[in-house]
């Protein structure tokens, strides 16, 4: 062939079996199905070639704007892991050799038994991000493809396309699907209102239950399969974009009312592990992906289409300019904390915390906060709690507001729990990726009677603020995930139901400010992902002064305790990193007894 | 059709079965001449790939219900089938039939057979299925194997042999082969057997029949071989398209089980005109053929057969969900599952939450879109067709004791294999074994045991010493005691000792965590309710029960109800509960060692008052205590220096360095269970001399030369502690014997504890008054020597009958004397015994002498 045979955005099949032809050619075929060379030509073009502007996102653009068995992203955490999958990878049709990887179906003729190799490839659910911030997913949404605010909320037309008969879609050339889903750009949560019967009507325990995190309802889950062991370095909750084929086969989807009736159990759900049988197609894209890249909150900026971010990122991480964004960052958190100073710097430290190491069972570098705002509710203090919930949310990737009510606590879990009727799991409110800011509104709290599921609830956030571990319930036993999920609390009183590291009664001096200006939120954005994200060391010699001081401490006052010098020496960690440095100096650490010094004060006071 | 073409592209590997079917024709010799519907049966099997087997199987099994069935009228043997008698007969035939039933499954979905099934076409007939395995070979490979293998090289008689007897004698259908024994006597042939399973398994079971018959020559029931214990265990998230069709080994969870599935293996069809019966056919494909017209030439009438559904073969199947146990699973992964195909015997062989072991064959059929559509789903629905289940409960440690379970029961009987020590466990016991040779292994376990938590190092160790517990005993006269040691940690908030306790739970056998402050007194124990459907009285076992055999872990044991702290008593030392509540009395056993742990009376130790006051516990519980840990935040620079320390280097350095040295929770888990089951030491003579002595001079310590006072520091239940943690230390080490050092260090810890635990803080010795008393020896004799002062003092002052006496008086009177604080209250004490001795009257401020 002459010239490039294939495109490959419009056209990945193609590619993938001019290369498969290739591979065929040069020798006998492989039983494991091993890559011929579709990575490595993918990632020429799309990284290398700059073809990765032209790759559509699912929860961009709206999805029958794409057409089928072309390239797209998509950009979600993995919300569940099915079993392996055992396919046709390739079968002999006639003389040639045909294969079947990165799409569902196969028109293997029935007498081909002989010349079929089982290939294996692994089934991803993954949803949007849960918690990811509006800024975020605009960054990801390239200028052109944004499309104006459609109104579609299109319950009727999702309808009629599952009733649709299926002769309608031949599975091979269904290279134009032009039917409407329910998507639209994804920053338009003024019309969710619209479709608020169709989802609370599946949310329960409805077989293609979508399973969404956090309520969400404008955006498309994904079914994702990853082939040749890529899945390796894949865990649950991770954030990935995965680039690969988008296929519709609505034909492969059990209709609901079907399952059940089946007659031969080995058809029926019992043994039914292929998981695409229950989510509709029009609703679970499903992608073949042939790359992937992990989105941990420190990637996101680099994997951010440059043309947002143009020349900001390179200066946010000069030495001199971090300083700088530090410091208009504290006195921003000051505004905001109604001039207390303090607590800004410990909002600041809090924001940078993470998990850096684990000694089991301790997470070491978790920062919980506690921010005590004692005045009674008037309108005052619960914009207060909107306002420190919408400056987080403006800064960090993903970050979420849990109310907790006594309602909210008794009416779910808010931890995974496997229904092993649908095989699933159900997603709770802490499933959460790395890296997510959670913020617990205790100041809604009523007295009233906790219910079963309320106190589990209670011992859910507990341990996870205290161990940054969360139970999934697998009902024959549970399983400890770790997560990093900074977490901070926002009470009247200092808070006895989930205690934490730092406990700070706010001082304001003036009113909660809420104006919040635009000109540096990238650069801080930016400076937060980075200071979190830096390495930290300690020299012998700091080490050693660091020793005595904790003694000395400890012998002047003799309740000071382990827990306050973890507490200490996590602050110092943080505090050097949101200056930028990368190993810790007595300045450092005099600053931070200080902050220690004041906050006791302001304690004994209270 | 379909079906002719089938039957011809099949036509070589049924000709490729020809060479063993003289080799089986000696075991039939009353095999009736096959008439029609017996060829054409087989040759309808014969057309998937799946069926040569059964077509072999099938030679032997039907000898088994062929004669009475095809030689009978269909009048008579109408008749015969609804006796009773021929009900175990007719049971065999389903089990039978499960050998032919397990091909069929997936040849019903043969379009998605793999390949290796398919390279199998056109072998040259010598051989089988495109490799060069001769059926003969595997013949008489099995037969070797089953003649010949022997476990001990001096066994009169092959081990097969042997349990093929006893299988017979016991009228049971399944023969289990180890296939250990397999690889050890002919390697070759475990290969095979391995990779191809369907085949071997088929020439297993006809030699099987083939022995059978000749031990018993009217023998007609169908043994099945079961093959178990594989060389490798396949983790389930590595099973892969290369395993289909292999035979393969897996753990897992049980976490559903379907109903059981009848599955028609024959049916039978009677015409509605005539009354005519053909003779049973096969299922072919898991499809029942009707015949449109009835087969007798005289009636011929056309839709008038029906199926008799009790006169139709059944066989059970069930189809199960096994799933990943916990530890199979990495960081940051769900489980795995898999499904399993029990036949026959194996179905509700295991329930919802069993461990199990399972082999079994593992396939994978493929998925047609729709039946009337071209195009595949392109996907397999895998599982696995069991062939043996084996229960197990490997996770924690076994609180089963060894010689409770049965042995002998692994070749036969039901499906429950006993552990004779696979090798992998073998190589394992070898690991553990090397581990307990190295010098530093008490260090080395006491790192591992909750490495997160900085010093502690003496608690640790005694909680090691819980962790492997001394060994029960039991007298010839009934008496027993207890091998189970109870620990107590008191101290002060904050250092660490619920994730001491936490950790213990996480490695404990049948570990229970429960708050002491949640816990009310039938939490802790047994509980009986009104069962509100039937009215029935049901016990419901507490944490304490529960834990039989286990570790009891009770937190904040100080907030516990006093009530709930009573029923410890018993479970302490006589390791039973007794319940007696609406009209029951049961005592139940509760085999279990309480770890509890504290905080002291003011939330903070307060070293001015006495242990007693702090812990605020009655002296008859803390004394069956084997240890008690005083987890004091003593102010110490050393110590704080090594806090200081070991927290900096948390922060900062990786963490992953500094645990090199210890052994992870597997390890340590697996290390443990081994030493309680199988390690039971025994005091050597010089060891017990050590502690006879060491146990004379904490007697007599503190019995200061000169000084009248003789200060008991050791009761006998400490005698027995010091028995206990000497066989823990023993077992450490996995010895068998007692050894001086073993003596040594318990005397070393239950010092250590004592010294924290029983310091008397008005004469710094070892006081374990303090603890079986409340008051210590020296308080005593002061009070003693107190109420003598008074006694002195009133009978000079006072006459009998005469003048009261002020209380401030006298205290001023006593203060001139001695030398010694004296307080108001502690004359009210005096006087009050001297009252109830009958010398004095005391009322109010007065004292009158009698």
């Amino acid at each position: 062939m002459v010239g490039k045979a294939y495109d490959c955005v419009l056209n990945p099949l193609g590619a993938v079996r001019f290369l498969f032809d290739k591979e065929v050619g040069s020798g006998p075929i492989d039983a494991h199905g091993r890559d011929w060379g579709v990575h490595g030509l993918f990632t020429r073009t799309l990284f290398e070639d700059g073809g990765l502007s032209q790759v559509p996102e699912i929860n961009s653009v709206p999805l029958h704007s794409i057409p089928a068995n072309s390239l797209v992203r998509f950009r979600g955490m993995v919300q569940d892991m099915f079993n392996s999958e055992y396919y046709i990878g390739a079968y002999k049709d006639g003389d040639a050799w045909r294969t079947t990887k990165y799409s569902d179906v196969a028109a293997v003729p029935s007498c081909s038994e002989s010349s079929m190799k089982i290939w294996e490839r692994r089934p991803l659910y993954c949803v949007p991000v849960p918690g990811e911030n509006l800024w975020v997913k605009d960054a990801f949404t390239p200028l052109d493809a944004q499309l104006p605010h459609s109104p579609t909320c299109s319950d009727p037309i999702t309808n009629r396309k599952r009733s649709r008969p299926e002769e309608e879609m031949d599975a091979e050339d269904t290279e134009m699907i032009t039917d409407v889903t329910e998507t639209a750009p994804d920053n338009k949560r003024s019309c969710e209102g619209a479709d608020l019967n169709l989802e609370t009507k599946n949310c329960h325990d409805d077989p293609c239950n979508l399973n969404m995190p956090l309520g969400e309802k404008k955006l498309l889950p994904c079914l994702v399969k990853v082939y040749d062991g890529l899945d390796a370095d894949l865990k649950l909750n991770d954030v990935v974009e995965f680039i690969g084929v988008l296929t519709f086969d609505p034909e492969l989807t059990v209709h609901p009312g079907t399952v059940g009736e089946s007659v031969d159990c080995i058809h029926g759900s019992f043994l039914d592990e292929d998981i695409s049988a229950q989510l509709p197609a029009s609703r679970v894209p499903r992608l073949h992906s042939i790359l992937h890249r992990k989105l941990s909150s420190d990637q996101l900026f680099q994997a951010m289409p440059m043309n947002t971010l143009g020349q900001l990122y390179p200066d946010a991480l000069s030495r001199s300019s971090f300083e700088e964004l530090r410091s208009s960052l504290v006195a921003r958190f000051t505004e905001v904390l109604g001039g207390d100073g303090l607590a800004a710097e410990y909002l600041l430290l809090h924001l940078l915390s993470r998990v850096h190491a684990r000694v089991e069972p301790m997470a070491v570098g978790k920062l919980s906060l506690n921010i005590v705002e004692p005045r009674p509710m008037k309108d005052g203090s619960t914009s207060f709690i909107q306002m420190v919930s919408h400056t987080i949310s403006t800064l960090l990737p993903r970050s979420h507001l849990m109310s907790l009510s006594l309602e909210f606590l008794n009416e779910k879990l808010i931890a995974p729990k496997k229904n092993y009727s649908s095989n699933r799991l159900m997603t709770g409110d802490l499933q959460l990726a790395d890296g997510t800011h959670l913020m617990l509104d205790e100041t809604v709290l009523r007295s009233g009677q906790l219910n079963d599921i309320g106190l589990q609830n209670v011992h859910f956030l507990k341990n996870m603020m205290e161990w940054q571990k969360v139970e999934y319930d697998f009902e024959f036993y549970k399983m400890e995930m770790s997560t990093d999920v900074a977490v901070l609390v926002l009470s009247a009183a200092r808070s006895r139901l989930f205690p934490s590291d730092v406990v700070l009664p706010l001082r304001p001096t003036r009113g909660f400010s809420s104006d919040f200006p635009v000109e540096n939120l990238w650069r801080w954005r930016i400076y937060l992902a980075a200071a979190r994200a830096g390495d930290h060391t300690i020299d012998p010699t700091i080490q050693k002064v660091l020793e005595e001081e904790l003694v000395s401490a400890r012998q002047e006052d003799r309740s000071l305790g382990p827990e306050v010098f973890h507490r200490w020496l996590t602050l110092a960690r943080l505090l050097s990193l949101s200056y930028g440095e990368s190993t810790l100096s007595l300045e450092r650490w005099n600053m931070v007894r200080e902050m220690e010094r004041r906050l006791t004060e302001r304690l004994r006071v209270c | 059709m379909a079906r002719s073409t089938r039957s011809t592209s099949s036509g070589a590997p049924s000709s490729a079965r020809a060479p063993p079917s003289p080799d089986s024709s000696p075991v039939r010799p009353s095999q009736p001449s096959s008439d029609g519907t017996e060829g054409r049966r087989r040759s309808l099997h014969r057309s998937t790939p799946g069926s040569r087997r059964r077509s072999r199987s099938s030679g032997p099994a039907s000898s088994g219900y062929s004669s009475p069935l095809d030689l009978g009228t269909p009048a008579s043997s109408q008749f015969t089938r609804g006796t009773p008698s021929y009900q175990r007969n007719d049971f065999s035939i389903p089990s039978s039939g499960r050998r032919r039933a397990q091909p069929a499954t997936p040849s019903s979905y043969s379009e998605g057979r793999p390949s290796s099934e398919a390279d199998m076409e056109g072998a040259p007939p010598t051989l089988v299925w495109g490799t060069n395995i001769s059926v003969q070979d595997v013949n008489q490979a099995v037969q070797r194997f089953l003649r010949n293998y022997r476990e001990k090289p001096t066994d009169q008689e092959g081990k097969y042999i042997q349990l093929l007897e006893q299988v017979m004698e016991m009228e049971e259908d399944s023969l289990n082969v180890n296939a250990r024994n397999i690889l050890e006597y002919d390697e070759d042939l475990y290969v095979k057997m391995v990779r191809y399973p369907l085949e071997v398994l088929a020439i297993f079971d006809i030699v099987l029949m083939d022995m059978a018959v000749r031990l018993r020559p009217l023998w007609e029931k169908h043994i099945q071989v079961r093959i178990f214990n594989l060389k490798d265990t396949v983790n389930m998230r590595d099973l892969n398209p290369s395993d289909i069709e292999k035979m393969v080994s897996v753990k897992g969870m049980i976490i559903r089980c379907s109903s059981i599935i009848p599955e028609i293996k024959e049916s039978f069809f009677r015409c509605l005109v005539c009354g005519y019966s053909p003779p049973p056919s096969g299922v072919d494909r898991g499809q029942v053929e009707e015949p449109t017209r009835c087969g007798r030439p005289e009636c011929a009438a056309l839709n008038s057969m029906a199926l008799i559904h009790n006169r139709c073969r059944f066989a059970d199947k069930q189809i199960v969900r096994l799933q990943e146990t916990p530890d199979a699973i990495p960081e940051g992964e769900t489980p795995h599952t898999v499904s399993l195909l029990m036949h026959d015997r194996l179905v509700d062989a295991a329930k919802p939450g069993d461990r199990v072991e399972i082999t079994g064959v593992f396939r994978a059929m493929s998925v047609r879109v729709g039946p009337t559509q071209r195009t595949l789903k392109s996907l397999f629905k895998t599982y696995i067709d069991c062939l043996h289940l084996k229960k197990s409960d490997k996770g924690r440690l076994q609180a089963e004791d060894p010689l409770e379970r049965d042995i002998q029961s692994d070749n036969y009987a039901s499906f429950h294999e006993g552990d004779i020590s696979p090798l992998e466990q073998e190589e394992q016991i070898q690991k553990l074994k090397a581990l307990s040779k190295l010098p530093d292994i008490y260090e080395r376990l006491t790192r591992s045991l909750a490495p997160s938590i900085w010093e502690l190092e003496d608690i640790k160790k005694g909680l090691l010493c819980q962790l492997f517990g001394g060994t029960a005993k039991k007298l010839k006269s009934g008496a027993s005691f207890r091998g189970d040691m109870n620990v107590l940690m008191v101290g002060d908030p904050g250092t660490s000792k619920s994730q001491l306790l936490q950790y213990v739970h996480k490695l404990a056998p049948r570990g229970i965590y429960t708050s002491g402050r949640g816990s009310s007194a039938v939490g802790l124990t047994a509980y009986v309710t009104k069962d509100p459907e039937t009215g029935e009285t049901v016990l419901e076992s507490g944490a304490l029960v529960l834990s039989d055999r286990g570790i009891c872990c009770i937190d904040e044991f100080d907030k516990m109800s006093d009530n709930a702290r009573s029923m410890l008593h018993e479970v302490m030392e006589q390791q039973t509960v007794s319940v007696a509540k609406s009209g029951i009395i049961a005592t139940l056993n509760a085999r279990t060692s309480v770890l509890a742990c504290a905080n002291p009376s003011g939330s903070r130790y307060n070293p001015r008052m006495s242990v007693i006051d702090n812990i605020q516990l009655p002296p008859t519980l803390l004394s069956r205590f084997d240890l008690i840990y005083l987890v004091l935040d003593k102010p110490d620079e050393q110590t704080d220096r090594r806090l200081a320390r070991h927290l900096v280097a948390l922060h900062y350095e990786n963490p992953e360095v500094q645990s090199q040295q210890s052994l992870d929770l597997p390890t340590l888990t697996a290390y443990v269970t081994y030493a309680r089951q199988h390690i039971h030491p025994k005091l050597s003579d010089e060891a017990a001399e050590d502690l006879i002595s060491g146990y004379v001079a904490m007697r007599r310590k503190g019995n200061f030369p000169g000084s009248s006072k003789k200060v008991i520091t050791a009761t006998p239940r400490q005698l027995e502690s010091l028995i206990r943690i000497s066989e823990a230390l023993a077992r450490i080490r996995y010895s068998d014997v007692v050894e001086r050092c073993d003596a040594a260090e318990a005397l070393r810890l239950l010092e250590v504890a004592l010294q924290q635990s029983a310091t008397d803080h008005s004469t710094g010795t070892i006081d374990m008054d303090l603890i079986t008393t409340g008051v210590s020896a020296s308080e005593r004799t002061r009070r003693a020597s107190l109420v003598m002062a008074v006694r002195n003092l009133i009978s000079e002052k006072m006459q009998a009958g005469g003048s009261t006496m002020r209380l401030m008086q006298l205290l001023e009177e006593l203060r001139k004397e001695s030398s010694s604080e004296l307080s108001l209250q502690d004359l009210r004490t005096a006087l009050t015994s001297l009252a109830s001795e009958g010398v004095i009257s005391f009322q109010g401020d007065g004292i009158r002498r009698l």
